[in-house]
């Protein structure tokens, strides 16, 4: 079925049709939040409640503003600053080697949890949160610009910054190994 | 380079079936949680309507119980006071009326007495048979109104509001 109508079905309260949508989008709002706390157990967690809050939000979206992915992607934005801000767990290295599921896949998203922690646990939430979006998930500076409401100036320069920071630490981290 | 070819991977969710459950789970729960929720405000709205119900009834029942047992009283005094509103409006009449015929100025579309002390000197003069009447509303007029009793011995015209005068309970007491 097409994506809006499945929203459509969705904004009538269709839960097989959001069901769909999890599946849909599942992964892509999992990427975004992981990349930015960098814990899998939080990531899922947080997806999951990006979702819930998208069920109950769904019948405000108008598919004229903005691209589903783009509202989907603001909502997990905001909730995994909120994490961070709240919680100001950033996740440690030692929590990431800590998780236990799926033997296989787990030792993937660890390894890439530790690395995006290693090159990003130096930049501030703002610059963390741009250079995810901007060069991790590869948006169009547009839609980085609804997505975190900052203006394009801002993304310009926070990004700079991020890019500058996340090149050297890379470059140490490979002058280590 | 590698590290970043590494870090650019797109992470997965493990199972995205069970994923999908747990969102559609926790979207039932919190449904049945804003359920029970909602119930309870309604409960506590139709609670709160039932007490204003209840309330302003019981009220109601002893307000007018209050007034219908009060009334008797008051009706006693209203018809006492009624009385004597009506002996005191009619003296103040009377005393009107003979001011009027001593001479004094009556002006009936500004509802008011005027008089200066030459007018009642000219009274007192002519012997008129008002002339105990006026020395006794003057006698009145120094207790009650002071000022004006200064002005009228100054020998300026004074003025009396009738509405005034019939209204002033002092000047009913004294005339009695």
């Amino acid at each position: 079925m097409e994506i809006n109508q499945l929203i459509k079905n969705c904004q009538n309260g269709d839960k097989d049709a959001f069901g769909q949508l999890v599946t849909e989008y599942g992964n892509y709002v999992f990427s975004v939040v992981f990349r930015i706390v960098n814990n899998e157990a939080d990531a899922e967690d947080i997806s999951q409640n990006v979702f819930v809050k998208a069920w109950q939000n769904i019948k405000k979206y108008n598919p004229e503003k903005a691209k589903f992915t783009t509202w989907l992607y603001t909502i997990a934005a905001r909730m995994s600053l909120d994490y961070l801000k709240t919680s100001r767990k950033k996740t440690e290295l030692t929590d990431v080697l800590k998780s236990d599921v799926d033997i296989e896949k787990e030792i993937d998203l660890k390894e890439l949890g530790t690395m995006i922690y290693s090159a990003t646990d130096q930049l501030s939430e703002q610059q963390k949160l741009i250079f995810v979006l901007r060069d991790l998930e590869e948006l169009d500076v547009d839609e980085v610009v609804e997505i975190t409401g900052f203006s394009r100036k801002q993304i310009k320069d926070n990004l700079y910054v991020a890019r500058k920071k996340v090149k050297e630490k890379l470059s140490r981290l490979l002058k280590v190994m | 380079m590698e590290e970043w070819r590494k870090i650019k991977q797109q992470p997965r969710i493990n199972d995205l079936q069970r994923f999908k459950n747990n969102v559609l789970n926790q979207i039932e729960s919190e449904e049945q949680v804003r359920k029970q929720h909602r119930i309870y405000w309604w409960r506590v709205a139709a609670s709160i309507i039932v007490l204003l119900s209840v309330g302003s009834y019981t009220w109601m029942e002893i307000d007018t119980y209050l007034k219908r047992t009060s009334t008797v009283v008051f009706n006693n005094d209203i018809s006492f006071e009624s009385q004597d509103y009506q002996r005191c409006d009619y003296r103040i009449a009377n005393l009107l009326k003979s001011l009027k015929e001593a001479g004094f100025v009556i002006d009936d579309q500004r509802n008011i007495i005027q008089f200066s002390e030459l007018d009642v000197r000219n009274l007192n003069i002519n012997n008129s048979p008002f002339a105990s009447d006026v020395s006794q509303f003057l006698a009145g007029m120094k207790e009650l109104y002071p000022l004006k009793y200064q002005k009228y011995k100054s020998g300026e015209m004074v003025e009396f509001n009738s509405w005034h005068l019939k209204k002033d309970q002092r000047l009913c007491d004294w005339v009695k």
